[in-house]
C-alpha cells in the first residue's frame, strides 16, 4: 500500500525563532517521508513543533524570526530549503499545496473564492481569465460543492465551515499537486462535516496517487485515515510507524499516554487516564528526554542524554532510552 | 487633535485584554531612555505651571515700554514682548494654561469617554442609541467649528470653561472607541462566567469588563494630551480661548503674528509648546509600544 | 443601491435638524445686540435699527428665527449680511477659494501619505520606514499653530520663496504655503495608519494561504495584502476629507485667505446667526455626503458589508 516513489523526504529539519526572551527550537532534528498515495499523519499537541516544520520546509514561514538551522526537504531528489525562493515557488503552490485549519482566516475575503482558486491557474499555468474561472468552477464542482457555476462568485463569508473548508480543499488541488499538506484542515469543523471532509480528501487522493501529509492532534483521525504516523513531542519525534501498529502497540511512553487516554466504550464507567502535567513551554524543555518530567517509566539517565530515534523493529522508530524493543503488550 | 488620535487609536486596537502588571510595565518603560528624558521634560513644565517662581524671579507683568521688542540682554535671555515685559518669565508663566488644560482635559474624556463607552458597549437598546445618537450629532460638526461656535457664546472664558468645552465636544471620539472595545469583551467567556453567578452589571463591568477593555482607550488619551496643548494655544489665537490678561502660549503666538520682524516673540513659546507635546506624544508612544502584546510573547 | 443612499440621506435629516438648530440657538444665546455692535459708537436712528431688526428677523421668537433662516437656506434666498453684502455673492467668491485650498492639501497629503506609508509597510524596519515613523511622530507632535507660523515665516518672510499671506498672487502660487501645511499635517497620519494597516495584514493567514499557493512578493501585496489594508484607510481618509473644513478655518485665518472658514470665523464674530448656521448647514451637508461616499467606496472594496 505504500509502495509508490518517495515524493517528498525531510532529513534532520531543525528550526529556531529568536524571541525576545532569547532563542527557541522550535522543531529539533525531524525526518519523515511520504510516498505517493500514502497518507502520514504528523501526530503532536499545539506547540510540538507540527505545523512549523511544514511552514518551514515550504518557506512560508516567516523568516525572520524564524530560522532554518539545519536539514534538508527533498521533492523528488531537489532540496526545497537549498534552493532559490523562484525556484521554489514552481513546486510550492504547484506539486506541493497546503490547506489550513481556519478557513475563514485563510481565505482573502474581499476576493470570490473563484477568483482565488483561478489564480492557481493563472500563475502556474498561465490561463487565461475565462478559462481560469471555468475550471474554477469545475474544481468546486469536483470538491462537491452544489451549483459550483454559481458560487464561484461567492465571497468566502458566504460559506459555512464545511463549504469553505472544501474550497480551501479546492484550491490546494487545482494543479493536481504530488503532495498535499493538510494543517489540522478539520479541527474547526462538526465532527460529521469532519468526516466528510476526510473522506472527501481520501477519495481524491485516491483519484490522483496524492501524498498526504496530514497534519493533527486527534488520534480519532489518525486511526481512521493515515497509513503511518509521525508522532511529535517538543519539537522532537518521539514515534514513527505505520498507524495500525503503533496503535496496537505503543513504543514511546507518550504514545501510550495519548492512546490510554481516548474514550472507548470498553472503558465505561471508569475514569479515563491521563498523562499527569503539561506539555512543556518551548522556552524550558527539560534536559535529556523532554517527556521525563510526565513520564510513568522515567529514570535518572533519561535526563542526561536527548534520546535518538532508534530503530526498534522493522520500519518503527522510537526515542526512549526504556524502551528499544516492542515491549510485551501490558495489561490493561 | 482628534486625527491624531485616530491613527494612534488604530494603531493601538488590538491592545485589548492584555492585562500587564503595572510593575512589569514600569519596568518595560524606564528602560528606554527617551522615555525617562521625556517624563524629566514633563515634570519641568508641570513644575513651571504650579510654581512658575522657582524658574525666574521676574514678574512677568512687570513691563517698561521703551524696551518693547527689545532683544535678549543681561537678565532677560529671551529679550522683551510687546509691552516691553521680560520674555523669559512670560513663556514660563505661560505653561501654567497648557498643561492644566492638556491634563484635566485628558483625565476628563477618559473618564468620560471609559464610563459612556462601557454603558453604550455593554447594554445595547436604549442605553446604547441614546449614547451613540447624541454621539452621532456631536460629531457631525467638524470639531474646531463646534469649539468656536460654542466658546464663542460664552462670556467670560476661565481655563475652566474652555476644558469644559473641549470636554463636551471631545468625547464622541473616545466613546466609539471605547464602546468598540467593551463589544469584543462583552461576550467573552470570563464576563459570561460573572454574569451566570449573578454578579450585578456595574460590578461586572467595573472589575472584568473595564479593565479588559481600557488599553485602547488609554494609548489613545496619552497620545492625544499633546494634541490638546496645541489645542488650548489654536483657541486663544483664534480669539476664543483665554482673554487678556492672562498669559498663555496661544496668546503670545497671536501676538507674534503680528510682530513678524520680531522671530523671538514667536520661536520661544513654539520651542517650549513642541518640547511639551514631543514629550507627551513620546510617553505615549512609549507606553503603546510597551503594552503592544505581540513584543511580549 | 438607491435604496441604501435613500435611507441614508433620511436617516441624515433629523440629526441635520438637530445640528443646526443647535448651532443656531448658541449663536442666539450670544451675548449683546449684533446690530449695535456692528454700528460701533455711532448713534444710529430708531427707525433704521427697527427696519433693520425686521429685515433680519431680530425681534421673532427664537423657534421663528430658525424656521426662517432654513427657509432662507432651502429656498436658495440667501439675503444679505448684516453689513449689506449679497450672501450668495460671497459663497460665489468664497467657495472656490476653500475648494482650492482643501483639494490641494488633500492630494498632496494623500499622494504623500500613500505613497510613503506603501513603502513602509511593504520594506518593514527599512530605512525609509525607520525614517518616516519619527519624522511623523513629530510632525504629529508639533502643534499646527507652530507648523502654519513657522512655514509662513521662514518660506514667507525669510525667504521669500512663496507670499506670505492673501490670494493677490493667484492660484495656484498663493495657495501653496497653506495647502502644504495641510498636506503635511495631514500626510503624517495617513502614512502612519497606511504602514499600520499595510503591516497587520501582511501578518494575516490569507497571507500565507498566497504564499502557499507559490504566488509573488509583488502579487501577494498588490493583489492580497493592498485590498484587504485598504477598507481601514478608506475610512481615515474619509474622516480627513469631512474636517478639511476646519483645517481650512486655521489656515485661512493664519494665511488670510478669504474663504468659506474665514466667512464662519467672521459670521461668528458678528454673530450673524444666519450666516452660521448656513455655513453649518453647508459643512454638515458635505459631511453626510462624504460619509456615504465613504460607505459607499467601502462596500465596492468589502463584499462583507456590501449592505445594497
Amino acid at each position: 500500500m505504500t509502495s509508490g516513489e518517495v515524493l517528498l523526504k525531510v532529513d534532520d529539519l531543525s528550526v529556531e525563532f529568536d524571541t525576545p526572551h532569547g532563542r527557541v527550537r522550535a522543531v529539533d532534528g525531524v525526518s519523515w517521508q511520504v510516498r505517493a498515495g500514502e497518507t502520514l499523519a504528523i501526530l503532536g499537541e499545539s506547540g510540538s513543533g507540527k505545523s512549523v516544520s511544514t511552514q518551514a520546509l515550504t518557506g512560508i514561514l516567516e523568516m525572520p524570526p524564524g530560522r532554518i538551522v539545519s536539514g534538508t526537504a527533498k521533492y523528488r531528489g531537489e532540496d526545497l530549503i537549498a534552493m532559490s525562493v523562484k525556484e521554489r515557488r514552481k513546486i510550492v503552490g504547484d506539486r506541493i499545496t497546503m490547506v489550513f485549519q481556519d478557513s475563514l482566516s485563510a481565505l482573502n475575503p474581499v476576493q470570490s473564492v473563484g477568483k482565488q482558486i483561478a489564480e492557481c491557474f493563472r500563475v502556474h499555468r498561465g490561463l487565461s481569465r475565462s478559462e481560469s474561472m471555468k475550471r474554477a468552477a469545475e474544481m468546486l464542482d469536483q470538491v462537491r460543492i452544489p451549483a459550483a457555476a454559481k458560487r464561484v462568485h461567492d465571497y468566502p463569508h458566504e460559506f459555512s465551515g464545511g463549504m469553505r473548508q472544501r474550497v480551501m480543499l479546492a484550491m490546494a488541488l487545482a494543479l493536481d499537486p504530488d503532495v498535499l499538506i493538510a494543517d489540522e484542515p478539520t479541527t474547526a469543523l462538526d465532527v460529521t462535516v469532519q468526516a466528510q471532509i476526510l473522506e472527501l480528501i481520501e477519495d481524491l487522493q485516491a483519484e490522483r496517487d496524492m501524498g498526504v501529509v496530514l497534519i493533527t492532534h486527534d488520534l480519532g483521525v489518525v486511526s481512521d485515515v493515515a497509513d503511518n504516523v509521525v508522532v511529535m513531542y517538543a519539537g522532537h519525534v518521539v514515534e514513527r510507524a505505520a498507524t495500525a501498529e503503533a496503535l496496537e502497540h505503543p513504543v514511546h511512553p507518550y504514545t501510550e499516554g495519548l492512546l490510554g487516554s481516548m474514550p472507548s466504550a470498553d472503558l465505561k464507567g471508569q475514569e479515563l487516564p491521563t498523562i499527569p502535567g503539561t506539555p512543556p513551554s518551548l522556552r524550558s524543555i527539560p534536559s535529556g528526554c523532554a517527556f521525563r518530567t510526565r513520564c510513568p517509566h522515567a529514570i535518572e539517565d533519561c535526563a542526561v542524554l536527548v534520546p535518538p530515534l532508534l530503530t526498534v523493529a522493522p520500519g518503527r522508530d522510537a526515542a526512549c532510552i526504556r524502551r528499544t524493543s516492542i515491549p510485551a503488550k501490558e495489561a490493561v | 487633535m482628534s486625527e491624531t488620535q485616530q491613527v494612534f487609536g488604530a494603531e493601538a486596537q488590538d491592545l485589548t485584554a492584555r492585562t500587564l502588571s503595572n510593575t512589569e510595565l514600569l519596568r518595560a518603560l524606564l528602560r528606554k531612555p527617551q522615555f525617562v528624558v521625556c517624563v524629566l521634560l514633563v515634570f519641568a513644565f508641570f513644575l513651571m505651571a504650579a510654581v512658575p517662581r522657582i524658574f525666574t524671579s521676574v514678574d512677568p507683568r512687570y513691563c517698561e515700554l521703551g524696551k518693547s521688542q527689545h532683544g535678549r540682554e543681561p537678565g532677560h535671555p529671551f529679550g522683551f514682548d510687546i509691552q516691553g515685559c521680560d520674555y523669559f518669565a512670560n513663556v514660563i508663566y505661560g505653561a501654567r494654561p497648557s498643561v492644566l488644560v492638556s491634563v484635566v482635559a485628558s483625565l476628563g474624556g477618559f473618564a468620560i469617554a471609559a464610563i459612556l463607552g462601557l454603558l453604550a458597549g455593554y447594554f445595547p437598546g436604549f442605553v446604547d442609541n441614546l449614547i451613540s445618537r447624541t454621539a452621532d450629532v456631536l460629531f457631525s460638526l467638524p470639531g474646531l467649528i463646534a469649539l468656536i461656535v460654542v466658546l464663542n457664546s460664552v462670556p467670560n472664558r476661565s481655563i475652566w470653561i474652555i476644558v469644559g468645552v473641549i470636554l463636551l465636544t471631545s468625547w464622541p471620539l473616545g466613546m466609539r472607541l471605547m464602546r468598540s472595545t467593551v463589544f469584543s469583551v462583552r461576550n467573552r467567556e470570563f464576563v459570561l462566567a460573572a454574569r451566570s453567578i449573578g454578579v450585578p452589571p456595574l460590578r461586572i463591568l467595573r472589575k472584568h469588563v473595564f479593565p479588559n477593555a481600557m488599553a485602547p482607550l488609554l494609548a489613545t488619551t496619552t497620545l492625544g494630551v499633546g494634541g490638546l496643548v496645541g489645542l488650548e494655544a489654536i483657541l486663544t489665537f483664534l480669539g476664543v480661548g483665554l482673554q487678556p490678561p492672562s498669559i498663555s502660549w496661544g496668546s503670545q503666538f497671536g501676538v507674534a503674528a503680528s510682530f513678524r520682524n520680531t522671530p523671538h516673540l514667536f520661536i520661544w513659546p513654539a520651542l517650549f509648546i513642541s518640547t511639551m507635546t514631543i514629550s507627551f506624544m513620546i510617553i505615549g508612544d512609549s507606553i503603546r509600544d510597551a503594552l503592544d502584546p505581540k513584543l511580549l510573547k | 443601491m438607491t435604496g441604501f443612499v435613500l435611507r441614508r440621506v433620511l436617516a441624515a435629516v433629523p440629526i441635520g435638524l438637530i445640528v443646526t438648530l443647535g448651532v443656531f440657538a448658541l449663536v442666539f444665546a450670544m451675548p449683546g445686540d449684533p446690530l449695535r455692535e456692528l454700528a460701533g459708537d455711532k448713534p444710529i436712528p430708531a427707525a433704521v435699527l427697527a427696519a433693520k431688526r425686521a429685515q433680519f428677523h431680530l425681534d421673532d421668537p427664537f423657534i421663528v428665527q430658525y424656521l426662517l433662516s432654513m427657509k432662507d437656506i432651502l429656498t436658495g434666498n440667501f439675503g444679505t449680511t448684516f453689513a449689506g453684502a449679497d450672501i450668495a455673492a460671497q459663497l460665489q467668491l468664497r467657495i472656490p477659494v476653500t475648494l482650492k485650498l482643501a483639494t490641494m492639501g488633500l492630494v498632496i497629503q494623500w499622494i504623500a501619505g500613500l505613497l510613503f506609508g506603501l513603502y513602509a509597510g511593504f520594506k518593514r524596519n527599512g530605512v525609509v520606514d525607520r525614517v518616516l515613523l519619527l519624522a511623523t511622530l513629530f510632525i504629529l507632535a508639533v502643534p499646527l499653530l507652530v507648523v502654519y507660523f513657522a512655514a509662513q515665516y521662514v518660506f514667507g518672510v525669510e525667504l521669500k520663496w512663496l507670499p506670505v499671506s492673501g490670494i493677490a498672487h493667484g492660484y495656484p502660487l498663493s495657495y501653496l504655503l497653506p495647502a502644504v501645511c495641510i498636506g503635511l499635517t495631514g500626510f503624517a497620519g495617513l502614512a502612519r495608519l497606511t504602514r499600520t494597516s499595510i503591516v497587520e495584514t501582511a501578518n494575516a493567514d490569507f497571507v500565507k494561504t498566497a504564499r502557499a499557493k507559490g504566488l509573488g512578493e509583488q502579487r501577494i501585496l498588490w493583489g492580497h495584502v493592498l485590498p484587504n489594508a485598504l477598507l481601514p484607510m478608506v475610512t481615515y481618509m474619509g474622516v480627513e476629507v469631512g474636517g478639511i473644513f476646519a483645517g481650512a478655518l486655521l489656515a485661512e485665518s493664519i494665511f488670510n485667505l478669504p474663504g468659506l472658514g474665514q466667512f464662519m470665523f467672521q459670521a461668528i464674530k458678528l454673530k450673524e446667526g444666519g450666516v452660521v448656521v448656513l455655513l453649518s448647514t453647508l459643512a454638515f451637508v458635505m459631511f453626510i455626503a462624504i460619509n456615504l461616499l465613504v460607505d459607499i467606496v467601502y462596500g465596492a472594496i468589502d463584499p462583507r458589508v456590501r449592505n445594497v
